[in-house]
């Protein structure tokens, strides 16, 4: 065998053996995950989803409130980050020899790195400490909101703006030569333009936060209630899976498994979703 | 000035990062007219174009200075004193590279200028000044059964053509064209060339191409460029015949090489 021969077996060798490394884990998990969760779910799978969590020891109860926390405060942290990654993004792309979105670019990358809880105590010192807070004087759900909103801009402003940077100058020019205004410009010709490429950057954005937990616990605290106020504690799935993972109850174990393969199937689903947007990511002509 | 000068453009100097560009430009462009401007590539043909509709000041770098007059509603106005918006709408531009909207149907990219700058209201109204200048164009028979496909799918030719009517819906009354048929097919090139020449009878065509062959199927007029300076302008037939200047012959001729200085 020739020594480039041996090269490239070599290298497809070493290419399968990190696929390996990669795709073993993510199955393991995923078992793990059905076969201890799967079968408490099927064994309650309504109520699971609907109900809220009961005290160790009462037996049965869901992750309704959990998953209703978490879609308030992914709801809400998607309703500040997108338009402002958006924003953010579009700015960066179309004004990128600017020093605003020079300074922007840094800060997204910088941010991006951020460890997540750091945000988290960043936006509870600002937001809702009692000493400094600006907003509220204890944990609340709006916190968590923002700093998942916080970790979402980044990402979602650099995808957005990869997005724009592939539409050719030549399109840009096409839509100022016919009298566009800026944002006719970029709202009505090249935002259409790259539909897949922003809805992919969100679905990037959302999987990311959708797993979080550490920002939330910190901004937000532990809550085993049904969402009240934006202005209190409310509960969420990563948190719950947290807090019933180190628990000591069977019970509560098997459902943080049960809630493990909801939030994975979820983000799975929203990485897949993500997938088939890039893929029809409009390729030019 | 003369009632038949539908561009002025008075001592224009553009320069970008302190490199000077246009070295002072002064020529009028004559109305209902196909002026062609010839020369070198790198001379300034395609800045000079766009300081006229002031596709310039896209480049955040450059600076523009002198005075650029258009006529429009048969007044000289300046270009510069005026809304940008409506600047382009009235001073239309043909790209070097077809430009259509790829991702908007041919419909679509025939609406969007009429419908966001208020032209045209109403689905209706918008479709019949669609159909009106794509068969001004004459693109109309070959893409009226397609309407709604994406503007991508037509080929290179249709694809300039479509920016042409797409051009003519804002009701423009100066056309620039930067060597619109660059790369295109003998076919569609001449389809082109024939347009620009009939399009003179309602617009004034200010025209750039690199080929002195085309210029002297369409021109009138014609502007010779080289170096940021305007050598030499006339009607077509006595700059063709009997250049002024020695540049413009040695040029004319095929004997200046792109981008040497004088
Ligand atoms: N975006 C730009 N930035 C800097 N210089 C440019 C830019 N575009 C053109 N130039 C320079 O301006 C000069 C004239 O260019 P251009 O008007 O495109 O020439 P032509 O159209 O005659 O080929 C050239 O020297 C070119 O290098
Ligand atoms: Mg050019």
């Amino acid at each position: 065998m020739s020594l480039k021969k041996l090269r490239d077996a070599l290298y497809t060798g070493l290419a399968y053996l990190s696929l390996l490394l990669l795709a073993v884990p993510l199955a393991w998990i995923l078992f793990e995950c059905i076969v201890r969760g799967g079968a408490y779910i099927l064994s309650r799978p309504v109520e699971f989803f609907t109900d809220i969590g009961r005290p160790p020891g009462v037996g049965g109860g869901g992750i309704g409130h959990a998953i209703q926390g978490s879609l308030y405060m992914l709801g809400l942290a998607l309703l500040i980050g997108v338009p402002v990654g958006m924003l953010a993004g579009i700015y960066m792309a179309e004004r990128r020899d600017s020093p605003i979105a020079k300074a922007a670019r840094f800060v997204s990358d910088i941010l991006v790195e951020f460890p997540t809880i750091l945000v988290g105590i960043v936006t509870y010192a600002f937001l809702v400490s009692k000493v400094t807070g600006l907003l509220a004087t204890g944990p609340a759900a709006f916190a968590a909101s923002f700093a998942l909103a916080m970790i979402m801009i980044p990402i979602v402003a650099r995808s957005v703006e990869t997005a724009f940077l592939t539409i050719p100058n030549e399109v840009r020019e096409g839509a100022y030569a016919l009298g566009l205004l800026d944002r006719q410009t970029v709202f009505r010709v090249l935002l259409p333009a790259v539909r897949a490429g922003v809805m992919t950057a969100v679905l990037i954005g959302l999987a990311k936060i959708a797993g979080e937990s550490a920002p939330i616990i910190v901004t937000n605290g532990i809550s085993n209630f049904w969402f009240s106020k934006w202005t209190e504690p409310a509960p969420s799935i990563p948190v719950l899976i947290y807090v019933y993972g180190l628990s000591p109850f069977k019970e509560w174990q098997a459902q943080a498994w049960a809630a493990s393969l909801i939030l994975l199937l979820l983000i799975m689903g929203v990485g897949f979703l993500a997938r088939r947007f890039t893929k029809k990511m409009w390729t030019g002509a | 000035m003369s009632d038949n000068v539908a561009v002025s453009v008075r001592d224009l100097h553009v320069s970008i990062d302190k490199k000077d560009i246009l070295k002072g430009i002064s020529i009028d462009f004559p109305k209902n007219a196909v002026t062609a401007i010839i020369g070198p590539s790198g001379s300034g043909k395609t800045m000079l174009l766009r300081s006229i509709n002031r596709l310039i000041e896209l480049l955040p770098r450059a600076r523009v200075s002198g005075k650029v007059l258009v006529r429009i509603k048969n007044e000289l106005q300046d270009a510069y004193a005026l809304d940008p918006s409506y600047l382009r709408r009235k001073v239309g531009y043909v790209f070097q590279k077809p430009n259509p909207f790829p991702h908007l149907s041919i419909l679509k990219n025939m609406t969007i200028g009429p419908m966001l700058n208020g032209i045209a209201k109403g689905k209706e109204n918008l479709e019949r000044l669609a159909e009106e200048k794509l068969k001004e164009a004459g693109l109309w028979d070959e893409v009226k059964d397609r309407l709604h496909e994406a503007a991508w799918k037509l080929s290179g030719g249709q694809q300039q053509r479509l920016c042409i009517a797409r051009a003519l819906a804002l009701q423009p009354e100066i056309i620039l064209f930067d060597e619109p048929t660059t790369g295109l097919d003998l076919y569609n090139t001449k389809r082109i060339e024939e347009l620009m020449v009939r399009l003179k009878e309602k617009y004034t065509i200010i025209a750039v191409t690199h080929s002195v062959d085309q210029a002297g199927r369409i021109a009138d007029f014609i502007a010779f460029i080289y170096n940021g300076k305007l050598i030499e302008f006339g009607s077509a037939a006595s700059v063709l015949k009997s250049p002024a200047n020695e540049l413009t012959e040695l040029f004319i001729t095929g004997r200046v090489l792109d981008g040497v200085t004088a």
